[in-house]
C-alpha cells in the first residue's frame, strides 16, 4: 500500500513538472476548460437558485384555483359556480378574484392588476409605507415597487388607468409593497374587486378565477377532483402543480441552455484532443527515454491521466467559483437579459445561490468526465512511440 | 425528456461509455483472432501495446457506468419534482415500462465490469497474459449489455412525459386503500421477514469465516452463493421493512429517499457495503476457475483470500449500519 | 517543495476560497429568508400563483395559470416570438 502511494504521488509529482514546462499549451486548455464549465455552472446554479426562491416563496401559494374555460381559452368566470364549490365537503372558503393586465403605452410596461373581494389579513411589515383598503371602500390601490418607478409617481399618490372605453379610472394610492416582497409584487397593483371590474369593463356577475381554500391540505388532489367533476368546463390548478410546473420549467430552461453548451463543451473536447495529439520531437523523445529508463506503457499512461485530471481538477474548481460570484454577486450579469427578455419592468431581487452536492456531481459529470476520456486515446499514442526511431530522429 | 441537464448528461455519459467500449471491442476482435503469445511478429507486438489502450478504454468506461448508476438515481430523484405524483425518485422510475430495468441493467452490469478489472488485474499480474482470451470473450459479452443499457436509457427518457401521473411512493409500497399488498416485491411478515435476514446474515459470517480459513473450492461456492441470494434478500429487507425505520414513517420505503441530504446521506453508507460485500463475497467463487490455469494459482489464492476477508468487514459494516435505525427505533422510540 | 504539496495546496486554497463564498451565501440565504413570513402571508392572502421574474408577457409573468396555447393565441397562425418564451416554453 505504502509503495502504491509512493509510486502515484511520484507520477503525480512527474505530471505536475511536464504540465509546467508545457505552461503555454495547457493554460489555453485550461483557460477554455474553465470558460466552458463556468458558463455551465452559472445555468445550472442560476436555475437551482431560482427554484428554490420559487419552491419557498410560492408554498403558500393558493391551494386551488379555479378558472372557466371557453373554446380552449380561458374566459372569466360565472360567480355562480362558487356555489357548486363550496358545496364540496372539505372546502373551506371560496373567494372570487380579477385580474388583468394594463400595458403601459408610454414606458412600454405589462402592469398586472388584481381586485380582491376581501382585504387581506395583512400587517403593515409586508407594506414600505401606507395600509391596505377598508372593505367596501373604492378607488385604493396598493403597488410595487416597479409600479411606483414605471408611472413615476414621485411623492404623487394617485394615477389612472383606461377603462376599456378610453375613459379615466382614477386610483388612489394607499400603500406601497416593502422592496423585500420584489420577488412576488414588483409589477402588482391590488385593488378591491369592484374596482378591479370597472377598470377591465367586466359584469358584476364575473369574476377572472376562484380561490379555493380546503380545510385539510392532504385533501387537495380529492378536491380538484371534484371540482373538475361537478364543474367539466374548468381547469383546476392546485399548489402542488404550480410548484412542479415551476420545476419543469426551470428544468427545461437549463436543459435548453446546456443543449447550447454542450457545443461548447464538443468544441472544447476536440481542441483537448488534438492538442493532446499534437506531438512535438521532444515530446517523443522524452518519452522514448522513459521507456528505456523502464516505465512501461501503463506508467507513461498513468502521468498522461494525472496531468489530465489535475488540470480538469484545477479547471473546475476555478470554474465553479466564477460562476458561483457571478450568480451571488453579479446577479447572473451575462444571463439576465435572456432570463428577462423585453420585460420593463425588471424586479430588483436578489439571487442567493444555491449550491448542491447533486449539482456539483451532475457538472462534474458533464464535464470532467468527457475531458479524461478524450485524453486517453492521444496518451496512448504518446506512449507507443518506437523507441528507436523517436531517438534517432 | 431530453431537454434537462440531467437527462443530458446521462446520454452524454452512456454515448462516451459505448464509444470507449466500442473502440475496445475491436481490440477484443483481434486478440480472438491474432494472440499468438510464442510468435515474434510485428503484429504481435502491435497487438501487445494495443492491449494497453484497450484495458484502459474499459476500466474507464466501466468506471463511467458506476458513476452514471449513481447519476441515474439522482436523475430521477430530480425527475420526480416535474412529475405530478411522483414524490420520489420509485415514483420517477416507474413512471414507464423502462425505468426500473434499466436500473437492474445498471446494477447487474456493475458486477460484470467489476469481474472484468479483477480479470484485468489476475491477467496482468503475470508477464504471460495467461488470461487474454477469457478476457476479451467478456468484453464481448459486456457489449450488448452496454447496447442494452444505452436503448433503454433513451426509450425511458423519451417516454418520460412531464404530465403523466404517476403513483407516488407511498401508493406504491405501502398497503393502498383497497387494502391490496402493493409492494415493488411483494410483502411478508415483518417479523418473519427480519428473523430470516438476520439468521441468514449469521450463517454468511459462519460460512465466510470458513471460507476464510480453509481456502477450499466448496466454502467459496457455498459463501458465494449464499451471497448472492443474500444480495436479493438484503434488497428486499432494507426497502419493504428497514427503510420505514430510517424514515420514521411506517408507509415510506423508498429504497433511494434515503441517499438524500434529509436522512444524511445514510443511503450511501448502507448501499456501499451492501454492494462491496456483494462483489467480493461472489468473485472467489468466479476467480476459482482462473486457478486452473498453473501460474496464477498463487495470485488467484491470495486475492481469493483477501477478497473474502474485504466481504467479511463489509458485511459487517453493512449489518451495522443498515439494522441502527432499527435498534434505536427499538429502544429509543420503543414500541414498549 | 515537491509539485504535488504546491498542487494540493493550490487546489485546497482554491476550496477554501470556494467555502467562504458559500458561507457567506449561506448567511444571505438565512437573511432574505427571514422576510418569508411576510412573504408567505402575501402570497396566502392576495392569492398569488407565481414569481415576478419576466414581465414582458403574460404566461411568462404567470406561467402557472396559463395554459399551452397562450403564446400562440393571439391570432390563428401567430408564432411565439417573446424572447422569455423561449425559455418559459410551456411543457413539452
Amino acid at each position: 500500500m505504502r509503495i502504491f502511494l509512493e509510486k502515484h504521488l511520484n507520477l503525480l509529482d512527474y505530471a505536475l513538472s511536464s504540465l509546467w514546462r508545457r505552461k503555454g499549451k495547457n493554460l489555453s486548455v485550461f483557460f477554455v476548460f474553465t470558460l466552458v464549465i463556468f458558463l455551465l455552472a452559472s445555468f445550472l446554479f442560476l436555475t437551482r437558485s431560482l427554484l428554490v426562491s420559487a419552491q419557498i416563496t410560492l408554498r403558500q401559494t393558493p391551494e386551488i384555483t379555479v378558472q372557466h374555460m371557453v373554446a380552449g381559452r380561458q374566459e372569466s368566470i360565472p360567480l355562480s359556480y362558487m356555489g357548486k364549490i363550496e358545496d364540496i365537503f372539505g372546502v373551506h372558503q371560496v373567494s372570487p378574484r380579477v385580474w388583468g393586465y394594463k400595458y403601459n403605452e408610454v414606458t412600454g410596461a405589462n402592469i398586472t392588476v388584481m381586485g380582491l373581494s376581501r382585504s387581506p389579513l395583512l400587517g403593515e411589515e409586508v407594506l414600505a409605507e401606507g395600509r391596505f383598503g377598508a372593505q367596501g371602500e373604492q378607488g385604493w390601490a396598493v403597488i410595487g415597487q416597479g409600479v411606483l418607478a414605471d408611472l413615476d409617481l414621485g411623492s404623487r399618490r394617485s394615477f389612472s388607468f383606461f377603462r376599456p372605453d378610453l375613459t379615466l379610472k382614477p386610483f388612489s394610492v394607499r400603500g406601497i409593497f416593502a422592496p423585500q416582497s420584489n420577488i412576488l409584487t414588483y409589477d402588482l397593483v391590488i385593488t378591491g374587486i369592484d374596482d378591479g371590474r370597472d377598470l377591465f369593463g367586466l359584469d358584476p356577475q364575473l369574476a377572472t378565477d376562484l380561490l379555493v381554500e380546503v380545510v385539510n391540505p392532504l385533501e387537495i388532489a380529492t378536491i380538484a377532483r371534484k371540482i373538475s367533476q361537478v364543474l367539466p368546463d374548468t381547469r383546476v390548478i392546485t399548489r402542488p402543480q404550480i410548484l412542479k410546473t415551476y420545476q419543469a420549467v426551470f428544468s427545461w430552461r437549463s436543459g435548453f441552455a446546456a443543449i447550447c453548451l454542450i457545443s461548447a463543451l464538443a468544441a472544447f473536447i476536440i481542441m483537448a484532443w488534438d492538442k493532446a495529439s499534437g506531438m512535438a520531437p521532444e515530446e517523443r523523445r522524452e518519452i522514448s527515454i522513459l521507456k528505456i529508463l523502464g516505465w512501461q506503457t501503463p506508467d507513461v499512461l498513468m502521468v498522461r491521466f494525472w496531468e489530465s485530471l489535475a488540470l480538469a481538477l484545477v479547471a473546475f474548481v476555478s470554474g465553479t467559483i466564477l460562476a458561483y460570484i457571478h450568480i451571488g454577486y453579479f446577479q447572473a450579469g451575462l444571463f439576465r437579459s435572456v432570463m428577462m427578455g423585453w420585460s420593463v419592468l425588471r424586479p430588483g431581487f436578489d439571487l442567493v445561490p444555491v449550491v448542491s452536492g447533486t449539482d456539483l456531481f451532475l457538472l462534474f459529470s458533464l464535464s470532467i468526465l468527457p475531458y479524461l476520456a478524450a485524453t486517453i486515446i492521444p496518451a496512448w499514442r504518446s506512449a507507443s512511440v518506437a523507441t528507436d526511431s523517436a531517438l534517432r530522429g | 425528456m431530453f431537454v434537462n441537464p440531467w437527462s443530458l448528461a446521462l446520454c452524454l455519459l452512456s454515448g462516451i461509455t459505448l464509444f470507449l467500449i466500442l473502440v475496445a471491442c475491436k481490440t477484443a476482435v483481434k486478440v480472438l483472432r491474432h494472440w499468438d503469445p510464442a510468435a515474434d511478429s510485428q503484429r504481435q507486438i502491435e497487438l501487445e501495446s494495443e492491449i494497453w489502450l484497450s484495458s484502459t478504454l474499459v476500466q474507464y468506461g466501466l468506471a463511467f457506468q458506476i458513476i452514471s448508476l449513481l447519476l441515474y438515481v439522482l436523475a430521477a430523484d430530480h425527475f420526480s419534482g416535474m412529475l405530478s405524483g411522483a414524490m420520489c425518485a420509485t415514483g420517477a422510475l416507474l413512471a414507464n415500462d423502462y425505468g426500473l430495468p434499466l436500473l437492474i441493467v445498471k446494477i447487474a452490469g456493475m458486477f460484470l465490469y467489476g469481474l472484468w478489472i479483477v480479470l484485468h488485474q489476475l491477467d496482468i499480474s503475470s508477464e504471460k497474459y495467461p488470461l487474454v482470451r477469457l478476457k476479451y470473450i467478456l468484453l464481448l459479452l459486456i457489449a450488448p449489455l452496454l447496447l442494452a443499457d444505452t436503448a433503454l436509457l433513451i426509450l425511458y427518457l423519451q417516454g418520460l412525459n412531464p404530465d403523466v401521473i404517476t403513483s407516488c411512493c407511498a401508493v406504491i409500497f405501502g398497503e393502498g386503500d383497497k387494502g391490496a399488498v402493493q409492494n415493488l416485491l411483494g410483502r411478508m411478515g415483518s417479523q418473519t421477514t427480519l428473523g430470516f435476514y438476520y439468521s441468514w446474515l449469521a450463517l454468511l459470517f459462519v460460512a465466510g469465516f470458513l471460507a476464510w480459513r480453509r481456502q477450499e473450492i466448496i466454502l467459496y461456492l457455498l459463501y458465494g452463493t449464499a451471497m448472492a441470494l443474500f444480495f436479493v434478500l438484503a434488497l428486499h429487507t432494507l426497502i419493504a421493512q428497514l427503510s420505514s425505520y430510517i424514515y420514521a414513517m411506517p408507509f415510506h420505503n423508498c429504497p433511494f429517499c434515503m441517499l438524500k441530504r434529509e436522512y444524511g446521506y445514510i443511503g450511501f453508507f448502507i448501499y456501499l457495503p451492501l454492494f462491496a460485500t456483494a462483489f467480493c463475497g461472489v468473485m472467489p467463487m468466479l476467480i476459482h476457475l482462473c486457478r486452473a490455469r498453473g501460474i496464477l494459482a498463487p495470485t488467484v489464492a491470495r486475492l481469493q483470500k483477501k477478497l473474502v476477508a474485504v466481504s467479511l468487514f463489509a458485511l459487517a459494516l453493512y449489518a451495522v449500519l443498515s439494522s441502527y435505525p432499527y435498534l434505536l427505533y427499538l429502544f429509543r422510540g420503543g414500541e414498549g | 517543495m515537491r509539485p504535488a504539496t504546491l498542487f494540493a495546496l493550490l487546489l485546497l486554497t482554491l476550496t477554501a476560497v470556494g467555502l467562504l463564498a458559500s458561507l457567506h451565501g449561506r448567511q444571505r440565504a438565512v437573511a432574505e429568508r427571514a422576510g418569508q413570513a411576510g412573504r408567505d402571508n402575501l402570497t396566502r392572502e392576495l392569492g398569488l400563483t407565481d414569481l415576478c421574474l419576466a414581465t414582458e408577457a403574460r404566461y411568462t409573468r404567470h406561467p402557472a395559470v396559463t395554459d399551452d396555447l397562450v403564446p400562440f393565441m393571439d391570432y390563428p397562425v401567430a408564432l411565439e416570438h417573446f424572447p422569455t418564451g423561449l425559455f418559459w416554453a410551456p411543457l413539452p
